[in-house]
C-alpha cells in the first residue's frame, strides 16, 4: 500500500508542477506579432466589450501587437492579480488602482526610464493620480481615469424641503443648516458610509485630519482625524440628521440614496453616470462641505502599468501609451465610461455627463484634490473601518476610542 | 500484503475479463479470485478518487501546515517562522476574542438548533395532516442560499425594518439596531443562523422518528405509558445514533460559521461578531498573510478535532446502537 501512496503522490506533485507552468505573460502570435495580456477588472458584459474594443483598436493602430483581455470581477482582481504576481503567471498589462499601488508594485515595473525614453508628456496628465500611481518616487502605472471625491444630491429633496442646492465650496455649518431641514418624516440628509476613501475625504473636508499621511505613512491615531470622525458620527447621534448603521453593509448609503431616503451621498465621478441612470430623481453633484482647517478632498483613479515578468516591456510601453492617449482616453470619456486621467479629455466626459454642478464642482476639486496615499495596510484599514466605525456612528463609542482600538490592531 | 506492483507487473490489456475457454491458461488469476486475494483492479479502481484525495486533501493539508510555519505573504518571499504565527496568535487578544465569540456562536447555536429541530420532528408525527408540505417548508431555508436568507434577514433587523416597524406600530417601542449593536449582533447572527440550519437535522430526526418500531411504542401504551413518557424513555433512546450524527455534524459546522457574519456584518460592531473563519479569511484573502491564516485554519482542526474526539468518547453513555 505504501508504494501506491508513494506514486499518488509523485503523480500528485507531478501535476501540480505541470499546472504551475501555465500561462506566460507573452508571446507571439502566428503571423509575428506580440502578444500580450491585459488583466482588467470587468463589470459586465458591456464593460467586457467596451475594454476589448480598447484592446482590439490599440493593436491595430500599432500593427505589431495583440492585446488580449483577461477579465475578472473588481472583488477578484486585486487577490488574482496578486496571486498571479507572485506565482510568476501575470500578464504583461496590469491594471491597478491608485488606492493599491503598494500592494501592488513589488511585482510592476517602475516606468520613469520608459518615459523618458520616449518622451511621453506627463503634465498633459491630471497631476494628482501622476503622484497617485507612484511610490518611493516611480511611477508605476499611466493613469486613465481620475475622481476627487464629492457630493452627490437629490435635487427632488432639496427643492420639495425648500432648501436651495449646495454650491461648490459650502462649508461644514452650511451643509448641517441645510441636512436638518432635509431630515423630516423617516428621511435624512445623508446616509454614514464607512468606506475608506469616503469617510477619510469627509473628514479630511472637515478639518484636514487624515489617517494616511501624505508620505503614505498610516497613523490611526492623529487626533485630529479622530475629531473629524467624531463630528460625521455626531451627525448621526446629536445632529439626527443621519440614521444609524444597520451592521457592516458596504452599499447602504448608496442604496439609501438611491432609494430616495437620503438627500446626499459622499461619492466618485466613476459611479456618477450609472447612479443617474438608476435615480429616479434629478442628480446633481457638489463638493464635500468645508470645515475649518479642511476644504480638502481625496482623488482617486485607476491606470495601467506593466508586470515585471513582462518579456517585452518596450512593446508594453507602446501599447500603454496608447491605451492612456488622448484619442482612447477621449472615447471613453465621450462614452462616459470614465473621467479621463488626462485634463484635456475631461470636458467631453463633463459634456456627456450632463449634471447640474458636475464642471464647477470638477474645478472646484481639481484645485483642492489631492491623492489618497496608498498604503500596505489599507485593506486591513478598510476592513477594520468596516468592522469599528458602526461603534462611533452608532454612538456605542467615542470616535477617538475607536481610533485607538483601530490602530492597535494595525501592524506597525 | 500480497499486492501485484503495476510498475513493474502490468497485466496485458483485457486481463480483467477471464474469456470461460481461457479459465485453464489463467488459473493463478482464478485462483487469486477465489482466495479472496488482492488483484490490481482493487486499487486501480480506487485510484481516480484516491489522486483526488491526495491532490485536493491531503496536499492543501499538508502544505498549509508546512505554510503556517512561515511568514507568507501573497506576494513577495516567504521567510520561515518556526511556530512564530502560532505565538502570535495566542498573544493576540483579538484572535482570543474571535476564538471566544466562535464558541458562543457554537454554545448558543447548537442546542437551539437541535431542540427546534427535534421539536419539530417529534411533532410532525404521521397523525399530522399534510405533515410533508411542512417538511418541505422546514427544509426551504436550508437549501436557499445563505446569501440570499441573510440580505432577507437584514430587511427584518434594520432600524426601520420588519422587526422595528411592526413594534413601532403596534407598541411604539422602538426595536434594537440588532446589527449595529454589538450586544446584539451576535445573537441576531445566531437566531438567523438557527432559522437557517435547523431543516437539516429535522429531516434526519423526522426520519430517525418514523423508523422507531411500533411494538416498542404499542407495548409501552400498554404498560401504561403517557406520550411524554414514551418519547423520553423509547423514542428518544432510539434515535439516540441519529441525535449523535446531528449534534456531531451541527458543531463542525458550526465551529466554521462565516457566511452569516461576514454578510450581515463583516465580523463588527468592533470583534463582536468576529468568527475563526472569518478571520482566517481576512487574513488570508485580505491582508493577504498566508501564513498566519494558515496557522489560524490549523487552531480551527484542532479545535474540532479535540471536540468531535471529546463526543466519541461520550457517545458510550447515551447513544444506544441495538434497537
Amino acid at each position: 500500500m505504501r508504494k501506491e501512496a508513494l506514486v499518488a503522490g509523485a503523480l500528485a506533485l507531478g501535476l501540480i508542477g505541470l499546472t504551475g507552468c501555465g500561462g506566460s505573460s507573452s508571446g507571439s502570435t502566428a503571423d509575428g506579432k506580440t502578444a500580450m495580456t491585459w488583466a482588467m477588472w470587468v463589470g459586465g458584459t458591456d464593460d467586457q466589450k467596451n475594454w476589448e474594443k480598447v484592446a482590439d483598436d490599440v493593436s491595430n493602430t500599432l500593427g505589431d501587437v495583440k492585446i488580449t483581455l483577461q477579465g475578472s470581477t473588481f472583488q477578484d482582481y486585486f487577490t488574482k492579480m496578486s496571486t498571479q504576481l507572485s506565482s510568476n503567471t501575470a500578464p504583461c498589462l496590469v491594471s491597478v488602482q491608485s488606492l493599491r499601488i503598494a500592494q501592488l508594485k513589488d511585482g510592476m515595473l517602475p516606468l520613469d526610464d520608459l518615459v523618458k525614453k520616449n518622451n511621453l508628456d506627463l503634465s498633459a496628465f491630471d497631476s494628482s493620480m501622476i503622484k497617485g500611481l507612484s511610490a518611493d518616487n516611480n511611477l508605476y502605472a499611466l493613469p486613465y481615469d481620475v475622481g476627487p471625491v464629492m457630493m452627490f444630491y437629490n435635487k427632488d429633496m432639496f427643492d420639495a424641503a425648500g432648501v436651495s442646492v449646495p454650491k461648490a465650496g459650502w462649508t461644514a455649518d452650511e451643509f448641517v443648516a441645510a441636512a436638518k431641514k432635509l431630515s423630516a418624516n423617516g428621511k435624512h440628509a445623508i446616509a454614514p458610509n464607512t468606506a475608506d476613501l469616503f469617510v477619510e475625504s469627509q473628514v479630511l473636508a472637515y478639518n484636514g485630519g487624515r489617517v494616511l499621511k501624505e508620505d503614505g505613512t498610516m497613523d490611526a491615531s492623529d487626533p485630529t482625524f479622530a475629531k473629524g470622525l467624531q463630528w460625521v458620527s455626531d451627525l448621526t447621534n446629536k445632529e439626527n440628521v443621519a440614521p444609524q448603521l444597520p451592521g457592516g453593509d458596504p452599499a447602504f448609503s448608496a442604496n439609501e440614496f438611491l432609494a430616495g431616503n437620503t438627500a446626499m451621498n459622499i461619492d466618485g465621478p466613476w459611479s456618477l453616470l450609472d447612479v443617474k441612470g438608476k435615480a429616479k430623481f434629478k442628480v446633481g453633484v457638489t463638493t464635500l462641505p468645508a470645515g475649518p482647517g479642511g476644504g480638502k478632498t481625496f482623488s482617486a483613479g485607476s491606470g495601467w502599468g506593466i508586470s515585471k515578468q513582462c518579456a517585452t516591456p518596450d512593446k508594453a510601453f507602446a501599447a500603454l501609451k496608447e491605451m492612456t492617449g488622448d484619442k482612447v482616453l477621449g472615447d471613453l470619456a465621450a462614452a462616459g465610461r470614465a473621467l479621463a486621467a488626462r485634463t484635456a479629455q475631461q470636458a467631453k466626459w463633463i459634456g456627456n455627463a450632463g449634471i447640474p454642478g458636475v464642471a464647477e464642482t470638477l474645478k472646484g476639486a481639481e484645485a483642492t484634490a489631492v491623492p489618497m496615499p496608498s498604503n500596505t495596510n489599507s485593506d486591513q484599514l478598510g476592513q477594520l473601518f468596516n468592522q469599528y466605525l458602526v461603534k462611533s456612528i452608532n454612538g456605542q463609542q467615542s470616535a477617538a476610542d475607536v481610533m485607538k482600538d483601530i490602530a492597535a490592531q494595525l501592524p506597525r | 500484503m500480497t499486492l501485484l506492483k503495476p510498475a513493474k507487473a502490468p497485466l496485458p490489456e483485457g486481463a480483467a475479463t477471464i474469456p470461460p475457454g481461457k479459465a485453464k491458461t489463467k488459473g493463478k488469476a482464478e485462483r487469486d479470485a477465489q482466495l479472496g486475494r488482492r488483484t490490481m483492479w482493487g486499487p486501480a479502481f480506487a485510484l481516480p478518487h484516491g489522486l483526488g484525495l491526495a491532490i485536493f486533501t491531503l496536499l492543501p493539508i499538508v502544505v498549509s501546515l508546512i505554510i503556517s510555519l512561515f511568514r507568507w505573504p501573497l506576494l513577495g518571499t516567504p521567510s520561515f517562522l518556526g511556530l512564530g504565527n502560532y505565538q502570535r496568535l495566542f498573544s493576540d487578544p483579538i484572535f482570543g476574542q474571535v476564538v471566544v465569540n466562535t464558541v458562543l456562536f457554537v454554545v448558543l447555536y447548537v442546542p437551539l438548533n437541535l431542540v427546534v429541530s427535534l421539536g419539530l420532528a417529534a411533532w410532525l408525527t404521521p397523525r399530522i395532516k399534510g405533515r410533508h408540505i411542512f417538511r418541505v417548508i422546514f427544509f426551504i431555508p436550508s437549501i436557499t442560499p445563505v446569501v440570499a436568507n441573510v440580505v432577507v434577514w437584514r430587511m427584518l433587523y434594520q432600524p426601520g425594518g420588519f422587526i422595528d416597524g411592526t413594534l413601532q406600530s403596534t407598541t411604539g417601542i422602538s426595536a434594537p439596531n440588532f446589527l449595529g449593536d454589538e450586544h446584539w449582533a451576535m445573537m441576531a447572527i445566531v437566531v438567523m443562523s438557527v432559522w437557517q440550519g435547523f431543516g437539516y437535522n429535522m429531516l434526519v430526526f423526522s426520519a430517525a422518528l418514523d423508523a422507531v418500531p411500533e411494538n416498542l411504542t404499542e407495548a409501552a401504551a400498554i404498560d401504561g405509558a403517557n406520550a411524554w413518557t414514551i418519547f423520553w424513555r423509547i423514542k428518544l433512546k432510539l434515535i439516540s445514533p441519529s441525535i449523535f450524527f446531528g449534534t456531531m455534524m451541527t458543531l463542525i459546522t458550526s465551529f466554521q460559521v462565516f457566511a452569516q457574519p461576514f454578510i450581515l456584518t463583516k465580523g463588527g460592531p468592533g470583534s463582536s461578531t468576529s468568527t475563526i473563519v472569518l478571520y482566517i479569511y481576512n487574513q488570508g484573502f485580505q491582508f493577504h498573510q498566508l501564513g498566519l491564516a494558515s496557522a489560524a485554519a490549523w487552531i480551527l482542526f484542532v479545535i474540532i478535532l479535540g471536540v468531535t474526539a471529546v463526543q466519541f468518547l461520550g457517545q458510550k453513555k447515551w447513544v444506544h446502537y441495538d434497537a
